[in-house]
């Protein structure tokens, strides 16, 4: 009958301490209880109305109380919406969540902040009801195309003041600050939380579109002056990021101005001044950015992307240039499509390759940095050329799935079975055994065994599957070479390693070109049965 | 069978058995009601007959629950032609069958047989079901006022004469006495020859309201004078071209009469009226009562006399109003205007209400803490231009500072015991008023930044208060179901309007001073004579609580917002809805017309502000630019939608100048 049951009444009578309540009375007041509480809701209502509040609160609760003549439950306070909890196992069962708080710490606590006072900021909602683009504005459904008129802010009326540049048009003072305060965020605090909430709001906000070439402007300047501070030049490549996010503003305009500062931080000489900056990861990001741009603007400015491809390919095959430069050319090609890298830097591997190798080899090159820089150019390429492959080979219909798993499991299989396969072939058993730091290294000699196999079984189809797990060794390979105490004796096992690697990997390439006119005159049948057999073959 | 034979019939009955006193009273009644509308089914002896037999063995509750369930499924089986008219009997049925078994005892029965067949009328009165859902036991019916009336009162339903004729055939034919029962006692079928009615019909038929439908109607012939005052401003300033108004003065009407025919009646208009402001009487309501509706100049509007004594507005502050009214800004549905937003930052849920000035250059907000907040535009875009905000601030001002030495941005105002609820500015800006949950009305000054005046008078929760458009006077509306019109140097109340019957939500002047509309919980928006006291329309229609009223500047039209959304248009002298605007899918906060009565603003909970073409269906007999013929069945059309930042829009206010101002919370969680 009532949504309260007679139970709950009987429960609240024990806790108010009446605890011979017969079931008669109880049933007699489930009703009027439901009646008061609908009673006591209703009245919340109107307060919450008044309140100009859609969701009600225990003020409003508590308002009602008081209309009523009831004293308000006190505790309960607390000026916004509570929040409550599912009790589980129940569907429609809530709780607050109300944590014990123990007096001491309340009392030893510092004080907290003091809220903000309330205030007031002015903005036009709408000029001759025409909604401005403004960021106190809600973003607009429909963005029509910026025209040179609309980019001007309406409140010329408020002092004009210019930024940095004599400019033409005026900025509203409030965008000003908005720059103000981001150039601020990224030149100093780029580690704060705020700058990410600085970066989610230039990668969203519709009102932008006149700040953009003061953004561009800043980022190149600080760009060119800043190529000693890591942290600076990677806020840099963020903002720009965020910016190239941001679907209310029209930044191909702007790109060739932008792009130099981009592929500055891809390709410079030196990024950062410290040893401890991870300009490698900066590298990377960056050439994730200027992909993204290519493939964003690639269809509107045909010759955007053969631009930055040939001064990508330039830095590559500059001898005189440092490795860390090459190492940007790389990646910056690689995140063009596995097409770019097949074309360009494939074809230039063998030479590239040999210009390479004595930085590697401990024996030539003493400097240690060189040589860590050497083996992230390589692991780069490594990376890049087995992508490229892998891609390719994914591109034929028979084999998109497979190679992945068998891959990896093949990996794995060969990992637990590694023992006697080191016994068997392998003289640095003893070596490695000694040095238990190696063992990454030893996981991924499995694949190069395997490789190695099935290079003299002869069978170069099966290089569809070095292609991925070489990839795999990469990975494992560029997060060991990040490791600051690798000990040179590890160094010097995978030296001797990667020169066999070297060599399956070049034999690789070819078979990977003999590969597609093998497929291409065999067709797919050969290919769906030869993985399983060979790997069982070589275990 | 007809009347007479009937009364013979239980006359001869009566005679038979020996019921003098039952005959004697018989007698009584029959002279009584022989002016009445007899309903047609009790001329029919054999369903009385029925009805007599069968309703005392009705108790079972069972009876209830299976009787309707056959009516019901009857009528959706019934043709369609006539479905939406039987439809309408399922609800009051429903809701009695409710009640009868409510008010019997048989409470677990009720609720089976509420939740069994609440989903039918789940869409239109949810917010009634809502209430009646709690009705467990007979004195709750007693209690609430809601059930109560509707037990006390009649529903009407029209009906055309053949669905009567099938809705009656099947109830005999069933043999559901108890549901008969219930027609018989509840309703009141206008039965009409001829075709069935339109479904649009619907809304004003189906909305049970205490008050029963016939009162309204009764309150609705009332004379309503809703045309604007003589000599206002804008006549002047349309009259002397702007040029002469220099000279103008309000004693000194009768020197600037050059072309009037009226010229004589203006003035003795001024001087009565200045005279009464002299002595500070109620004028007497003979002279302007039967005000005649006037047609002098252009504006179709006719013209009445002020019932109250009006202040005097200072000469310069007439200057500054007519400069104003010259540079307005022509609006249009092709000419919007431009919208300044107020947006509120870092009030923690706590602000109530908004109000925005004449100018817009003061802004006040209402806040949960009782405190009342000022801001001076004006001063705070000097503050913010200066590099650091709040850095520099005028050290001269000393309401600035606060008590602990820290510089605020506002005037805080202090003195309610409870949330403010509603603030309003004087036409000058010179005062604010402001209501509380205290009880009180507060009159602040802006100049001294300090209280003048607590009015005491309401019992509960005062909900809202509006300074009358010349100032001087107030409206105030309260919890306590009434509202009051005061004037700022009185502490007692002028008049109470009472007559709602559940909170008075909202309260608005008309254009003219002589009336003010509420809007209440109830669903209605009344209009009262500030004269009188009296009732003089009541606006049926919405579906939920009243939240916001505006009335147009020609004084011609009201319009209302409520919690669903929903706006209504209403024709104040035929009492009659326009035409609904459906938009906003919220509460709507506030209205407000433009200067020149062309377009409305509405700003709602759902964060949008929205512009609505007024003359494209109002004035239609005017401007047929439109190409519409009538005036009344025109849609208004939205012109445009302006979405805020996640703010919902508290306050919206015309300049003299049109331009629109608009006031509201930046809300996260919106």
């Amino acid at each position: 009958m009532s949504i309260v049951p007679k139970e709950t009444i009987e429960v609240i009578a024990q806790s108010i301490g009446i605890s011979n309540l017969s079931s008669d009375a109880a049933l007699a007041l489930a009703p009027d209880v439901e009646y008061r509480l609908r009673e006591i809701i209703q009245e919340s209502i109107k307060s919450m109305r008044h309140s100009r509040r859609t969701t009600i609160t225990a003020d409003d609760v508590d308002a009602a109380l008081t209309l009523r003549n009831v004293e308000p439950v006190y505790g309960f306070a607390s000026g916004g919406p509570l929040r409550f909890k599912r009790a589980i196992g129940h569907k429609d069962l809530f709780y607050i969540d109300d944590k014990d708080v123990d007096f001491k710490d309340v009392i030893e606590a510092p004080l907290p902040k003091a809220p903000l006072d309330a205030s007031l900021v002015c903005h036009w909602l709408a000029i001759d009801g025409v909604q401005p683009a403004i960021p106190e504005n809600a973003p607009l459904q429909v963005i029509a195309p910026p025209s040179e008129g609309k980019n001007f802010e309406p409140k010329n009326e408020l002092l004009p003041v210019d930024i940095k540049l004599p400019v033409k048009h005026v900025l509203s003072r409030e965008l000003q600050l908005y720059f103000d305060k981001i150039t601020e965020l990224t030149l100093r605090r780029s580690d704060s939380p705020l700058f990410k909430q600085a970066l989610v709001s230039l990668a969203t906000d519709s009102g932008l579109h006149p700040l953009v070439p003061y953004f561009i402007c800043f980022i190149k300047d600080e760009v060119s002056r800043g190529l000693q501070d890591f942290s600076l030049l990677f806020a840099l490549m963020r903002v720009v990021s965020s910016l190239l996010q941001n679907r209310h503003i029209n930044i191909q305009l702007y790109l060739h101005d932008l792009m130099p500062s981009v592929v500055t931080c891809l390709v410079a000489r030196r990024l950062g001044n410290r040893l401890a900056d991870n300009h490698w990861e900066l590298r990377n990001y960056t050439a994730n950015l200027v992909a993204s741009i290519c493939k964003r603007f690639g269809h509107v400015y045909n010759e955007l992307q053969t631009r930055v491809t040939k001064t990508l390919i330039n830095a590559l095959l500059d001898p005189k240039k440092s490795l860390t430069q090459h190492y940007g050319a790389i990646q910056g090609l690689a995140a063009l499509g596995s097409n770019v890298v097949r074309l360009l830097l494939l074809s230039n591997l063998e030479p590239y390759m040999r210009l390479l190798e004595p930085d590697m080899l401990l024996e030539k090159q003493k400097n240690e940095m060189k040589r860590h820089e050497a083996w992230r150019v390589y692991g780069a390429l490594l990376c890049a050329a087995g992508q490229s492959v892998y891609e390719r080979l994914k591109l034929f219909p028979t084999l998109p799935s497979i190679p992945p798993h068998t891959v990896w499991r093949t990996n794995h299989k060969v990992f637990t079975g590694r023992p006697s396969n080191i016994q068997d072939k392998r003289k640095e058993t003893t070596e490695i055994e000694e040095q238990p730091q190696a063992k990454k290294i030893r996981s991924t000699d499995g694949p190069v065994d395997m490789a190695m196999q099935i290079v003299t079984t002869g069978e170069p189809l099966n290089y569809a599957n070095a292609g991925p797990s070489t990839t795999i060794q990469q990975e494992k390979n560029g997060g060991e070479s990040g490791q600051k105490d690798r000990r040179d004796e590890g160094d010097r096992r995978a030296l001797k390693k990667s020169a066999i690697v070297d060599l399956v990997w070049k034999d690789d390439l070819n078979s990977g070109r003999l590969l597609v006119s093998l497929f291409d005159l065999f067709g797919e049948g050969t290919l769906s049965f030869i993985p399983g057999p060979e790997m069982s073959l070589f275990l | 069978m007809d009347e007479e034979q009937v009364v013979k019939f239980v006359e001869t009955y009566l005679k038979k058995k020996g019921f003098k006193q039952a005959e004697l009273a018989f007698h009584e009644e029959v002279q009584k009601n022989s002016n009445a509308n007899s309903i047609k089914i009790h001329s029919d002896p054999d369903l009385s007959n029925l009805i007599l037999s069968l309703s005392k063995s009705g108790d079972d509750p069972g009876q209830y629950h299976e009787e309707y369930g056959k009516l019901r499924t009857w009528t959706f089986n019934s043709l369609d032609l006539y479905k939406h008219e039987l439809l309408r009997v399922l609800y009051p049925v429903f809701i009695h069958c409710y009640m009868d078994l409510v008010a019997k005892g048989h409470i677990q029965d009720a609720r089976a047989f509420f939740n069994t067949f609440r989903e039918d009328h789940e869409m239109l009165h949810a917010r009634d079901l809502q209430k009646l859902e709690g009705v467990l036991s007979p004195s709750h019916i007693q209690e609430m006022e809601f059930a109560h009336t509707l037990r006390q009162s009649k529903v009407n339903i029209k009906m055309c004469e053949y669905s009567h004729e099938l809705l009656m055939q099947h109830l005999r034919k069933t043999k559901s006495t108890t549901v008969l029962g219930i027609v018989n006692e509840r309703i009141n079928f206008q039965v009409s020859p001829g075709q069935p009615g339109s479904i649009s019909d619907d809304a004003e038929v189906v909305t049970l309201i205490g008050t029963s439908q016939d009162a309204a109607n009764k309150i609705n012939k009332k004379e309503v004078h809703w045309g604007l005052l003589e000599d206002t401003l804008e006549d002047r300033l349309e009259k002397a071209g702007g040029l002469q108004s220099d000279t103008e003065k309000p004693e000194g009407e009768t020197k600037d009469g050059e072309i009037d025919d009226n010229k004589k009646r203006l003035a003795e208009g001024g001087k009565q009226g200045t005279s009464v402001k002299k002595s500070k009487k109620d004028k007497p309501t003979g002279g302007s009562a039967k005000a005649r509706a006037e047609t002098i100049v252009v504006p179709a509007a006719p013209r009445v006399k002020p019932e109250l004594p009006l202040p005097v507005m200072p000469a310069e502050v007439e200057q500054s109003i007519l400069e104003d009214l010259r540079n307005r800004v022509q609006l249009s549905s092709t000419s919007l205007p431009s919208v300044s937003m107020y947006t509120f930052i870092n009030t923690h849920n706590s602000l109530n209400c908004s109000s925005i000035s004449n100018d817009g250059s003061l802004v006040a907000g209402g806040f949960s803490d009782s405190s009342l907040k000022v801001w001076d535009m004006a001063k705070l875009g000097q503050q913010a231009s200066s590099s650091t905000p709040q850095a520099e601030i005028d050290a001269s001002v000393e309401h600035i500072q606060g008590p602990n030495g820290s510089k605020r941005s506002y005037t805080l105002l202090q003195g309610h015991s409870g949330p403010v609820y509603s603030a309003t500015f004087s036409p000058l800006s010179d005062f604010i008023l402001s209501s509380s949950a205290d009880t009180t009305v507060r009159l602040w000054s802006t100049k001294l930044n300090a209280n003048l005046v607590c009015y005491k008078g309401h019992n509960y929760p005062v909900w809202d208060v509006q300074f009358s458009p010349f100032g001087h006077y107030f409206a105030s509306a309260s919890h306590d179901r009434t509202a009051r019109i005061w004037s700022m140097d009185r502490i007692q109340p002028l008049r109470i309007m009472a007559g709602h019957l559940s909170d008075v939500d909202c309260v608005q002047w008309h254009a003219n001073c002589n009336y003010i509309a509420t809007g209440s919980s109830d669903k209605t928006v009344r209009l009262w004579d500030v004269q009188s006291g009296e009732c003089v329309r009541i606006f049926i229609g919405h579906r939920s609580m009243i939240l916001s009223l505006a009335m147009s500047p020609d004084g011609r039209y009201m319009a209302s917002g409520d919690e669903d959304g929903t706006i209504m248009m209403w024709d104040l002298s035929s009492g009659r809805c326009v035409s609904p605007l459906m938009g906003h899918n919220s509460c709507v906060w506030t209205l407000a017309f433009s200067c020149e009565g062309s377009l409305m603003a509405s700003g709602s909970a759902d964060s949008t502000v929205k512009l609505w073409d007024v003359t494209s269906s109002t004035k239609g007999t005017t401007k047929t630019d439109e190409g519409k013929t009538g005036n009344t069945t025109g849609k208004l059309r939205s012109l445009k939608t302006l979405p805020t930042k996640s703010t919902p829009v508290y306050s919206l206010k015309f300049s003299r100048r049109n331009l629109l101002f608009a006031a509201g919370v930046l809300s996260k969680n919106v």
